[in-house]
Protein backbone atom coordinates (compact mmCIF):
# COMPACT_ATOMS: atom_id res chain seq x y z
CA UNK A 1 0.00 0.00 0.00
CA UNK A 2 1.19 3.38 -1.11
CA UNK A 3 0.36 6.35 0.77
CA UNK A 4 0.83 9.61 -0.31
CA UNK A 5 0.16 13.10 1.27
CA UNK A 6 -1.16 16.56 0.01
CA UNK A 7 -1.97 19.57 2.25
CA UNK A 8 -5.20 21.80 0.64
CA UNK A 9 -5.31 25.03 2.69
CA UNK A 10 -5.96 23.78 6.11
CA UNK A 11 -6.90 20.25 4.39
CA UNK A 12 -4.46 17.18 4.05
CA UNK A 13 -5.83 15.02 1.59
CA UNK A 14 -4.56 11.12 2.01
CA UNK A 15 -4.37 9.29 -1.52
CA UNK A 16 -3.80 5.57 -0.66
CA UNK A 17 -3.08 3.00 -3.31
CA UNK A 18 -3.08 -0.86 -3.20
CA UNK A 19 -4.36 -3.31 -0.78
CA UNK A 20 -5.08 -2.09 2.74
CA UNK A 21 -5.23 -5.49 4.68
CA UNK A 22 -3.70 -6.48 8.42
CA UNK A 23 -0.62 -5.99 7.57
CA UNK A 24 -0.52 -2.50 6.66
CA UNK A 25 -3.81 -1.07 8.01
CA UNK A 26 -1.74 0.33 10.70
CA UNK A 27 0.52 2.64 8.61
CA UNK A 28 -2.53 3.76 7.26
CA UNK A 29 -3.54 4.82 11.02
CA UNK A 30 0.11 6.24 11.27
CA UNK A 31 -0.44 8.50 8.65
CA UNK A 32 -3.53 9.64 9.85
CA UNK A 33 -3.00 10.10 12.95
CA UNK A 34 0.91 11.96 12.62
CA UNK A 35 -1.53 14.44 10.46
CA UNK A 36 -4.40 14.87 13.27
CA UNK A 37 -1.40 15.34 15.59
CA UNK A 38 0.33 18.35 13.08
CA UNK A 39 -3.54 19.78 13.35
CA UNK A 40 -5.45 18.75 10.57
CA UNK A 41 -9.09 18.63 11.78
CA UNK A 42 -10.24 17.67 8.18
CA UNK A 43 -9.10 14.24 6.38
CA UNK A 44 -9.76 13.67 3.27
CA UNK A 45 -8.80 10.02 2.29
CA UNK A 46 -8.77 9.45 -1.45
CA UNK A 47 -9.23 5.53 -2.01
CA UNK A 48 -9.98 5.85 -5.75
CA UNK A 49 -6.13 3.65 -6.57
CA UNK A 50 -7.10 1.29 -3.29
CA UNK A 51 -7.95 -2.42 -4.75
CA UNK A 52 -8.80 -3.86 -1.53
CA UNK A 53 -9.75 -3.33 1.48
CA UNK A 54 -9.99 -5.70 4.69
CA UNK A 55 -11.75 -6.17 7.51
CA UNK A 56 -8.71 -4.80 9.40
CA UNK A 57 -8.35 -1.90 6.89
CA UNK A 58 -12.39 -0.83 7.90
CA UNK A 59 -11.58 -1.14 11.09
CA UNK A 60 -8.84 1.31 10.86
CA UNK A 61 -10.92 4.17 9.09
CA UNK A 62 -13.22 3.75 11.82
CA UNK A 63 -10.51 4.46 14.23
CA UNK A 64 -9.42 7.33 12.28
CA UNK A 65 -12.95 8.94 12.22
CA UNK A 66 -13.38 8.49 15.61
CA UNK A 67 -10.70 10.04 16.76
CA UNK A 68 -11.03 13.14 14.55
CA UNK A 69 -14.48 13.43 15.43
CA UNK A 70 -13.65 13.69 19.34
CA UNK A 71 -11.42 16.35 18.47
CA UNK A 72 -14.46 17.72 16.40
CA UNK A 73 -12.76 17.11 12.99
CA UNK A 74 -14.20 15.35 10.09
CA UNK A 75 -13.05 12.39 8.13
CA UNK A 76 -14.03 12.35 4.63
CA UNK A 77 -13.58 9.41 1.72
CA UNK A 78 -13.23 10.03 -1.83
CA UNK A 79 -13.49 8.10 -4.88
CA UNK A 80 -14.85 4.35 -3.71
CA UNK A 81 -14.52 2.30 -6.72
CA UNK A 82 -15.12 -1.71 -7.90
CA UNK A 83 -14.66 -4.30 -4.61
CA UNK A 84 -13.56 -1.54 -2.16
CA UNK A 85 -16.59 0.15 -3.13
CA UNK A 86 -18.99 -2.71 -2.78
CA UNK A 87 -17.31 -3.73 0.43
CA UNK A 88 -18.63 0.05 1.95
CA UNK A 89 -22.20 -0.32 0.09
CA UNK A 90 -22.78 -4.12 1.84
CA UNK A 91 -20.85 -2.92 5.30
CA UNK A 92 -23.44 -0.04 5.49
CA UNK A 93 -20.34 2.27 5.98
CA UNK A 94 -21.33 4.85 3.28
CA UNK A 95 -24.28 5.55 5.75
CA UNK A 96 -21.05 6.68 8.26
CA UNK A 97 -18.79 8.10 5.17
CA UNK A 98 -21.02 9.44 2.44
CA UNK A 99 -18.85 8.79 -0.24
CA UNK A 100 -17.30 11.59 -2.25
CA UNK A 101 -17.47 11.52 -6.25
CA UNK A 102 -13.94 13.74 -6.32
CA UNK A 103 -11.02 14.89 -4.37
CA UNK A 104 -12.06 18.42 -5.00
CA UNK A 105 -16.10 17.97 -4.43
CA UNK A 106 -14.55 16.37 -0.62
CA UNK A 107 -12.14 19.57 -0.41
CA UNK A 108 -14.37 22.24 -1.47
CA UNK A 109 -17.29 21.09 1.11
CA UNK A 110 -17.29 22.81 4.29
CA UNK B 1 -44.81 -2.40 51.90
CA UNK B 2 -42.94 -0.75 54.27
CA UNK B 3 -40.20 1.81 53.92
CA UNK B 4 -38.16 -0.36 56.31
CA UNK B 5 -38.43 -3.56 53.77
CA UNK B 6 -38.33 -1.37 51.09
CA UNK B 7 -34.30 -0.18 52.26
CA UNK B 8 -33.77 -4.18 52.99
CA UNK B 9 -34.58 -5.33 49.53
CA UNK B 10 -32.71 -2.23 48.00
CA UNK B 11 -29.56 -3.06 50.02
CA UNK B 12 -29.90 -6.46 48.97
CA UNK B 13 -30.03 -5.41 45.05
CA UNK B 14 -28.70 -2.30 44.63
CA UNK B 15 -25.09 -4.22 44.47
CA UNK B 16 -25.68 -6.53 42.29
CA UNK B 17 -27.48 -4.40 39.63
CA UNK B 18 -24.54 -2.09 39.84
CA UNK B 19 -21.87 -5.21 39.00
CA UNK B 20 -24.55 -5.80 36.02
CA UNK B 21 -24.56 -2.15 34.97
CA UNK B 22 -20.62 -2.72 35.07
CA UNK B 23 -20.75 -5.80 32.94
CA UNK B 24 -22.80 -4.09 30.16
CA UNK B 25 -20.16 -1.05 30.82
CA UNK B 26 -17.20 -3.28 29.95
CA UNK B 27 -18.48 -5.15 26.59
CA UNK B 28 -17.57 -2.93 24.34
CA UNK B 29 -18.79 -4.52 21.21
CA UNK B 30 -22.59 -3.89 22.92
CA UNK B 31 -23.37 -7.43 22.50
CA UNK B 32 -26.47 -7.34 24.41
CA UNK B 33 -29.75 -5.18 24.34
CA UNK B 34 -31.45 -3.50 27.20
CA UNK B 35 -34.09 -6.11 26.40
CA UNK B 36 -32.00 -9.15 26.46
CA UNK B 37 -30.96 -8.16 30.35
CA UNK B 38 -34.43 -7.45 30.96
CA UNK B 39 -35.50 -11.31 29.70
CA UNK B 40 -32.81 -13.02 31.33
CA UNK B 41 -33.34 -11.35 34.39
CA UNK B 42 -37.34 -12.63 34.30
CA UNK B 43 -36.03 -15.66 33.16
CA UNK B 44 -33.74 -16.06 36.59
CA UNK B 45 -37.16 -14.50 38.21
CA UNK B 46 -39.40 -17.69 37.14
CA UNK B 47 -36.70 -19.84 37.93
CA UNK B 48 -36.13 -18.94 41.71
CA UNK B 49 -40.42 -19.29 42.06
CA UNK B 50 -39.99 -22.82 40.50
CA UNK B 51 -37.37 -23.17 43.00
CA UNK B 52 -38.85 -21.95 45.99
CA UNK B 53 -42.19 -23.87 45.62
CA UNK B 54 -39.88 -27.16 44.82
CA UNK B 55 -37.33 -26.04 47.96
CA UNK B 56 -40.76 -25.75 50.53
CA UNK B 57 -42.22 -29.24 49.27
CA UNK B 58 -38.39 -30.54 50.25
CA UNK B 59 -38.56 -28.89 53.47
CA UNK B 60 -41.54 -29.82 54.75
CA UNK B 61 -41.08 -33.41 53.89
CA UNK B 62 -37.66 -33.47 55.37
CA UNK B 63 -37.76 -31.24 57.83
CA UNK B 64 -34.26 -32.71 59.64
CA UNK B 65 -32.40 -32.38 57.05
CA UNK B 66 -32.91 -28.46 56.19
CA UNK B 67 -29.05 -27.79 56.35
CA UNK B 68 -27.88 -30.62 54.43
CA UNK B 69 -30.38 -29.96 51.85
CA UNK B 70 -28.95 -26.08 51.52
CA UNK B 71 -25.25 -26.96 51.53
CA UNK B 72 -25.58 -29.78 48.96
CA UNK B 73 -29.22 -30.13 47.79
CA UNK B 74 -30.55 -26.43 47.22
CA UNK B 75 -27.85 -25.49 44.84
CA UNK B 76 -28.19 -28.41 42.34
CA UNK B 77 -31.70 -27.33 41.98
CA UNK B 78 -31.34 -23.87 41.95
CA UNK B 79 -28.53 -24.10 39.26
CA UNK B 80 -30.76 -26.30 37.21
CA UNK B 81 -33.18 -23.70 37.23
CA UNK B 82 -31.10 -21.39 36.75
CA UNK B 83 -29.08 -23.36 33.81
CA UNK B 84 -32.25 -23.41 31.88
CA UNK B 85 -31.77 -19.83 31.13
CA UNK B 86 -28.53 -19.54 29.76
CA UNK B 87 -28.47 -22.89 28.11
CA UNK B 88 -31.64 -21.77 25.73
CA UNK B 89 -29.39 -18.37 25.02
CA UNK B 90 -26.50 -20.70 24.23
CA UNK B 91 -28.53 -23.26 21.92
CA UNK B 92 -30.95 -20.23 20.53
CA UNK B 93 -27.32 -18.54 19.28
CA UNK B 94 -29.20 -15.48 21.33
CA UNK B 95 -25.26 -15.38 22.59
CA UNK B 96 -22.25 -16.37 21.74
CA UNK B 97 -19.61 -14.96 22.77
CA UNK B 98 -17.82 -15.35 26.58
CA UNK B 99 -18.36 -11.97 27.39
CA UNK B 100 -22.23 -11.99 26.25
CA UNK B 101 -23.25 -15.50 28.31
CA UNK B 102 -21.68 -13.50 31.32
CA UNK B 103 -24.26 -10.46 30.87
CA UNK B 104 -26.88 -12.43 30.10
CA UNK B 105 -25.54 -15.11 33.31
CA UNK B 106 -25.17 -12.93 36.21
CA UNK B 107 -28.57 -10.95 35.16
CA UNK B 108 -30.56 -14.52 35.77
CA UNK B 109 -28.71 -14.74 38.54
CA UNK B 110 -29.63 -11.45 39.38
CA UNK B 111 -33.44 -12.05 38.71
CA UNK B 112 -33.14 -15.10 40.77
CA UNK B 113 -31.73 -13.35 43.67
CA UNK B 114 -34.35 -10.68 43.27
CA UNK B 115 -37.24 -12.87 43.68
CA UNK B 116 -35.46 -14.85 46.38
CA UNK B 117 -35.03 -12.19 48.75
CA UNK B 118 -38.21 -11.16 48.52
CA UNK B 119 -39.79 -14.46 49.87
CA UNK B 120 -36.87 -13.57 52.40
CA UNK B 121 -38.10 -10.38 53.64
CA UNK B 122 -41.13 -12.22 54.51
CA UNK B 123 -39.49 -15.13 55.98
CA UNK B 124 -36.80 -13.13 58.00
CA UNK B 125 -38.96 -10.15 59.13
CA UNK B 126 -37.41 -7.57 61.18
CA UNK B 127 -33.90 -8.61 60.34
CA UNK B 128 -30.97 -5.34 60.20
CA UNK B 129 -29.67 -3.67 57.49
CA UNK B 130 -25.99 -5.86 58.03
CA UNK B 131 -28.21 -8.71 56.99
CA UNK B 132 -29.46 -7.69 53.91
CA UNK B 133 -25.94 -5.65 52.95
CA UNK B 134 -24.38 -9.72 53.34
CA UNK B 135 -27.03 -10.58 51.24
CA UNK B 136 -26.53 -8.32 48.77
CA UNK B 137 -23.12 -8.14 48.48
CA UNK B 138 -23.12 -11.98 49.28
CA UNK B 139 -25.72 -13.95 48.30
CA UNK B 140 -27.07 -12.07 45.30
CA UNK B 141 -23.94 -11.44 44.22
CA UNK B 142 -22.97 -15.19 44.37
CA UNK B 143 -26.13 -16.13 42.49
CA UNK B 144 -25.66 -13.80 39.71
CA UNK B 145 -21.60 -14.73 39.26
CA UNK B 146 -21.93 -18.41 39.21
CA UNK B 147 -24.59 -18.45 36.82
CA UNK B 148 -22.38 -16.17 34.67
CA UNK B 149 -19.18 -18.37 35.12
CA UNK B 150 -21.53 -21.74 34.13
CA UNK B 151 -22.52 -19.68 30.86
CA UNK B 152 -18.61 -18.36 29.81
CA UNK B 153 -17.65 -21.90 30.85
CA UNK B 154 -19.98 -23.26 27.91
CA UNK B 155 -19.67 -20.21 25.51
CA UNK B 156 -15.85 -20.96 25.93
CA UNK B 157 -16.19 -24.99 25.25
CA UNK B 158 -18.81 -24.01 22.13
CA UNK B 159 -16.51 -21.22 20.94
CA UNK B 160 -13.39 -24.38 20.93
CA UNK B 161 -15.67 -26.93 19.12
CA UNK B 162 -14.42 -29.83 21.03
CA UNK B 163 -17.19 -30.23 22.92
CA UNK B 164 -20.64 -31.11 21.15
CA UNK B 165 -24.73 -31.78 22.59
CA UNK B 166 -25.69 -31.91 25.81
CA UNK B 167 -22.06 -32.50 27.97
CA UNK B 168 -21.29 -29.04 26.17
CA UNK B 169 -23.40 -27.56 29.35
CA UNK B 170 -21.93 -30.29 31.95
CA UNK B 171 -18.63 -28.25 33.03
CA UNK B 172 -20.45 -25.16 33.25
CA UNK B 173 -23.47 -25.95 35.07
CA UNK B 174 -21.20 -28.56 37.55
CA UNK B 175 -18.81 -25.39 38.35
CA UNK B 176 -21.48 -23.29 39.14
CA UNK B 177 -23.23 -26.54 41.33
CA UNK B 178 -19.77 -26.83 43.12
CA UNK B 179 -19.20 -22.78 43.53
CA UNK B 180 -22.62 -22.68 44.98
CA UNK B 181 -22.31 -25.52 47.93
CA UNK B 182 -19.19 -24.14 48.34
CA UNK B 183 -20.61 -20.99 49.44
CA UNK B 184 -23.33 -22.29 51.36
CA UNK B 185 -20.82 -24.36 53.40
CA UNK B 186 -19.23 -21.38 55.03
CA UNK B 187 -23.14 -19.46 55.81
CA UNK B 188 -21.92 -19.51 59.52
CA UNK B 189 -19.17 -17.43 58.36
CA UNK B 190 -20.74 -15.06 55.62
CA UNK B 191 -18.39 -12.04 55.69
CA UNK B 192 -16.15 -14.69 54.47
CA UNK B 193 -18.47 -15.39 52.25
CA UNK B 194 -19.14 -11.87 50.83
CA UNK B 195 -15.85 -11.20 50.34
CA UNK B 196 -14.90 -14.36 48.19
CA UNK B 197 -17.71 -13.52 45.96
CA UNK B 198 -17.29 -9.37 45.92
CA UNK B 199 -13.05 -9.97 45.39
CA UNK B 200 -13.30 -12.84 43.58
CA UNK B 201 -15.69 -12.51 41.09
CA UNK B 202 -14.50 -9.09 39.31
CA UNK B 203 -11.21 -10.66 38.39
CA UNK B 204 -12.53 -14.03 37.26
CA UNK B 205 -15.18 -11.61 35.08
CA UNK B 206 -12.30 -9.31 34.44
CA UNK B 207 -10.12 -12.05 32.42
CA UNK B 208 -13.16 -13.56 30.81
CA UNK B 209 -13.82 -9.99 29.07
CA UNK B 210 -10.62 -9.33 28.43
CA UNK B 211 -10.24 -12.79 26.35
CA UNK B 212 -13.66 -12.57 24.84
CA UNK B 213 -12.72 -9.50 22.94
CA UNK B 214 -9.62 -10.89 21.79
CA UNK B 215 -11.31 -14.06 20.45
CA UNK B 216 -14.21 -11.39 19.34
CA UNK B 217 -11.72 -8.92 17.17
CA UNK B 218 -10.00 -12.77 15.97
CA UNK B 219 -13.33 -13.91 14.50
CA UNK B 220 -14.53 -10.59 12.99
CA UNK B 221 -11.37 -9.94 11.10
CA UNK B 222 -11.46 -13.47 9.84
CA UNK B 223 -14.76 -14.27 9.02
CA UNK B 224 -14.93 -10.78 7.52
CA UNK B 225 -11.90 -11.52 5.05
CA UNK B 226 -13.46 -14.65 4.31
CA UNK B 227 -17.14 -13.69 3.32
CA UNK B 228 -15.32 -10.87 1.35
CA UNK B 229 -13.33 -13.50 -0.66
CA UNK B 230 -16.67 -15.64 -1.51
CA UNK B 231 -18.52 -12.27 -2.29
CA UNK B 232 -15.65 -11.51 -4.87
CA UNK B 233 -15.92 -14.86 -5.91
CA UNK B 234 -19.74 -14.71 -6.62
CA UNK B 235 -19.71 -11.23 -8.27
CA UNK B 236 -16.01 -12.54 -10.42
CA UNK B 237 -16.39 -12.25 -14.07
CA UNK B 238 -14.96 -15.91 -14.18
CA UNK B 239 -17.42 -16.94 -11.46
CA UNK B 240 -17.52 -20.27 -13.25
CA UNK B 241 -13.99 -20.87 -12.57
CA UNK B 242 -14.23 -20.03 -8.61
CA UNK B 243 -15.08 -22.37 -6.12
CA UNK B 244 -18.28 -21.57 -5.27
CA UNK B 245 -19.07 -21.87 -8.99
CA UNK B 246 -17.74 -24.89 -9.51
CA UNK B 247 -19.80 -26.57 -6.74
CA UNK B 248 -22.86 -24.96 -8.04
CA UNK B 249 -21.97 -26.14 -11.52
CA UNK B 250 -21.77 -29.28 -10.30
CA UNK B 251 -25.10 -29.63 -8.76
CA UNK B 252 -26.38 -29.33 -12.31
CA UNK B 253 -28.06 -32.91 -12.60
CA UNK B 254 -29.62 -32.49 -9.41
CA UNK B 255 -31.67 -29.32 -9.47
CA UNK B 256 -33.35 -27.53 -12.12
CA UNK B 257 -31.40 -23.71 -13.56
CA UNK B 258 -34.00 -21.53 -11.54
CA UNK B 259 -33.35 -23.29 -8.29
CA UNK B 260 -29.26 -23.02 -8.49
CA UNK B 261 -30.14 -18.86 -9.23
CA UNK B 262 -32.00 -19.45 -5.90
CA UNK B 263 -29.09 -20.98 -4.37
CA UNK B 264 -26.69 -18.35 -5.41
CA UNK B 265 -28.72 -15.56 -4.13
CA UNK B 266 -29.12 -17.03 -0.81
CA UNK B 267 -25.36 -17.36 -0.81
CA UNK B 268 -24.89 -13.39 -1.92
CA UNK B 269 -28.26 -12.41 0.40
CA UNK B 270 -26.67 -14.09 3.73
CA UNK B 271 -23.01 -12.92 3.32
CA UNK B 272 -24.03 -9.66 2.81
CA UNK B 273 -25.95 -10.12 5.93
CA UNK B 274 -23.23 -10.97 7.66
CA UNK B 275 -20.93 -8.41 6.78
CA UNK B 276 -23.13 -5.96 7.49
CA UNK B 277 -23.70 -7.46 10.82
CA UNK B 278 -19.59 -7.10 10.96
CA UNK B 279 -19.82 -3.51 9.74
CA UNK B 280 -22.28 -2.94 12.69
CA UNK B 281 -20.14 -4.37 15.40
CA UNK B 282 -16.72 -2.81 13.61
CA UNK B 283 -18.68 0.54 14.59
CA UNK B 284 -19.67 -0.40 17.63
CA UNK B 285 -16.12 -1.04 18.50
CA UNK B 286 -15.15 2.44 17.62
CA UNK B 287 -17.98 3.82 19.85
CA UNK B 288 -19.92 4.52 16.47
CA UNK B 289 -24.05 4.56 17.06
CA UNK B 290 -25.44 2.71 14.58
CA UNK B 291 -28.86 3.74 12.84
CA UNK B 292 -31.44 1.41 11.84
CA UNK B 293 -31.07 0.14 8.45
CA UNK B 294 -34.61 0.42 6.73
CA UNK B 295 -33.30 -2.04 3.77
CA UNK B 296 -32.85 -5.04 6.36
CA UNK B 297 -36.85 -5.86 6.44
CA UNK B 298 -36.63 -6.68 3.03
CA UNK B 299 -33.60 -8.53 2.97
CA UNK B 300 -35.01 -10.93 6.01
CA UNK B 301 -38.18 -11.62 3.34
CA UNK B 302 -36.09 -12.38 0.33
CA UNK B 303 -34.41 -14.62 2.66
CA UNK B 304 -37.07 -16.13 4.12
CA UNK B 305 -38.45 -16.65 0.33
CA UNK B 306 -35.71 -17.74 -1.19
CA UNK B 307 -34.82 -20.58 1.81
CA UNK B 308 -38.92 -21.72 1.23
CA UNK B 309 -37.95 -22.30 -2.98
CA UNK B 310 -34.70 -23.73 -2.31
CA UNK B 311 -36.23 -26.52 0.19
CA UNK B 312 -34.82 -28.49 2.74
CA UNK B 313 -32.66 -30.65 0.21
CA UNK B 314 -31.79 -27.68 -1.78
CA UNK B 315 -30.38 -26.18 1.63
CA UNK B 316 -28.48 -29.34 2.66
CA UNK B 317 -26.94 -28.99 -0.99
CA UNK B 318 -25.39 -26.09 -0.45
CA UNK B 319 -24.19 -26.02 3.29
CA UNK B 320 -21.34 -26.51 2.35
CA UNK B 321 -21.04 -23.25 0.92
CA UNK B 322 -22.21 -21.75 4.17
CA UNK B 323 -21.23 -21.38 7.41
CA UNK B 324 -23.36 -22.23 10.19
CA UNK B 325 -21.42 -21.93 13.01
CA UNK B 326 -23.32 -20.27 16.18
CA UNK B 327 -21.54 -16.95 15.56
CA UNK B 328 -23.38 -17.09 11.94
CA UNK B 329 -26.42 -17.83 13.51
CA UNK B 330 -25.73 -14.88 16.43
CA UNK B 331 -24.90 -12.67 14.07
CA UNK B 332 -28.15 -13.13 12.14
CA UNK B 333 -30.46 -13.19 15.15
CA UNK B 334 -28.96 -9.86 16.47
CA UNK B 335 -29.52 -8.15 12.75
CA UNK B 336 -32.75 -9.80 13.33
CA UNK B 337 -33.68 -8.12 16.84
CA UNK B 338 -32.94 -4.24 15.19
CA UNK B 339 -36.27 -4.71 13.34
CA UNK B 340 -38.23 -6.30 16.03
Amino acid sequence: MNIERVQVGVKAVLHVAGRMNAENAAHFESECEACISEGFTTLIVDLGDLVYISSAGLRSVITVAKKLKDKGGVLRICRLTGMVHQVFEITKLTQVFPPYDSVESAVVEG
Amino acid sequence: MHSGDVLRIALALVPVLLFLAALRALDSYKLVSSRMVLASLGAGALAAGACFAFNTVIFQRFPGSQDEYARFGAPVVEEFAKAIGWIFLITTARVAFMADSAICGFAIGAGFALVENITYLHLLPGTGPGTWILRGLGTAVMHGGVAALGATLSAYLLESRQWRGVRLFAPGLVAAIVLHSLFNQSLQFPIVSMVAAVVGLPLILGFVFYFSEQSLRRWLGGKMDRDLEILNMITSAHFQQTRVGAYLMSLQGAFPPELRGDMLSFLQLTIELSMRAKGNLLLREAGVEVALDPELESMFTELTYLKKSIGPTGMLAIRPLLSQTSRDLWEMNRLGQALR
